[in-house]
């Protein structure tokens, strides 16, 4: 039981010195997130904007059939 | 040798037409988009924990497997815009114009990546956060001709007409590219010199040079894969009075 302690201590330790690297930790963690954060929005803008567009054009394909069947009704309409 | 000629270009009509372009690029999106991240993820644990300490630099060293690839990229996905504005200008192929126009914030964020993983580099090592030298001051110039191109773009109205004029601007910009890369040659520069993109033996060694090279790789398969989906999102817009945008969009996808 101690030994797992231990080993688990020993684990925790050595990820904390990973985490550091050497006294830069600070700047070299900042340039992966900023990566990260710059990358990952750049990639995942587009696909929402996917999202928007085809909402965007279901509405205007909407429309205009509405459109379309309620002029087709006025004709229809006007030669009775 | 004409008729050669002539059925390239047939071929590259025909996948420049839109509606191919869309069905193809679909295919191609997932593809080029998980092997990227399968790279990135690859090269980015392999850089933090795998590759050695520089005797120099200790781990400060590892922004280098974010800031060389992107800084690699910046000058790739101009050249990339640039021809791609120049075929459009020529050949008048609207497929091009809107590479150009999808590639251009994809670039400016590799320009803006460079830029600043470099000055968080450059503070422990070099002792400041900025220096004016040339290979610095030509990146920003490059930053700002990216966001030049799409202030551009967005201040004409005319499509066709804003097209034109933003591949003149990044043809013009082409100089540029040639005075980054040169530029730690030609004049007495803090940046170091180069030691992979040069006609010689690349003078890092090989346990830093693979994830260096996973990384460079990761950001290449992941701009074509996210310029596919911008120039998708365009062409559908553009091509929406279109029969075959209608068909698609009323099917969901």
């Amino acid at each position: 039981m101690s030994a797992l302690i231990i080993y688990v201590l020993y684990r925790e330790l050595k990820m904390l010195e990973m985490l550091q690297m050497g006294k830069y930790g600070a700047y070299v963690w900042s340039s992966y997130g900023l990566a990260l954060f710059v990358m990952g929005y750049v990639a995942i803008k587009p696909l929402m904007d996917k999202k928007l567009i085809f909402k965007e054009l279901m509405m205007k394909y909407r429309r205009e059939a509405h459109q379309l069947s309620s002029k087709k009704q006025e004709q229809e309409q006007g030669q009775s | 040798m004409k008729s050669i000629w002539k059925s390239v270009m047939k071929f590259i009509y025909h996948f420049a037409s839109p509606k191919h372009f869309y069905r193809i690029s679909g295919k191609l999106i997932p593809w080029f988009g998980w092997l990227a991240a399968m790279l990135l993820i690859a090269g980015s644990i392999d850089g933090l924990f795998f590759a050695p300490v520089d005797y120099q630099q200790g781990d400060s060293y590892r922004i280098i497997f974010i800031h060389v690839p992107a800084a690699w990229m910046s000058m790739f996905v101009y050249m990339v815009m640039a021809t791609a504005g120049a075929i459009g200008m020529i050949w008048k192929i609207k497929l091009a114009d809107v590479v150009a126009s999808s590639s251009a914030p994809i670039g400016a964020a590799f320009t803006f990546l460079a830029l600043v993983t470099g000055s968080i580099w450059g503070k422990p090592m070099w002792g400041a956060w900025w220096v004016w030298d040339a290979r610095l001051t030509s990146e920003l110039i490059l930053l700002f001709l990216y966001l030049g191109f799409m202030a551009l773009e967005a201040a004409i109205e005319d499509p066709r007409a804003a097209a034109r004029a933003c591949a003149i601007l990044a043809i013009v910009g082409v100089i540029n590219i040639p005075i980054i890369h040169y530029s730690v040659e030609w004049w007495n520069t803090l940046h170091q010199g180069a030691t992979v993109t040069k006609f010689d033996k690349p003078s890092i060694h090989i346990s830093m040079l693979i994830p260096l090279l996973l990384m460079a790789l990761g950001f290449k398969l992941y701009y074509v894969a996210v310029v596919l989906v911008r120039a998708r999102n365009k062409v559908l817009y553009t091509e929406q009075n279109n029969s075959w945008v209608k068909e698609i969009v009323k099917a969901g996808g």
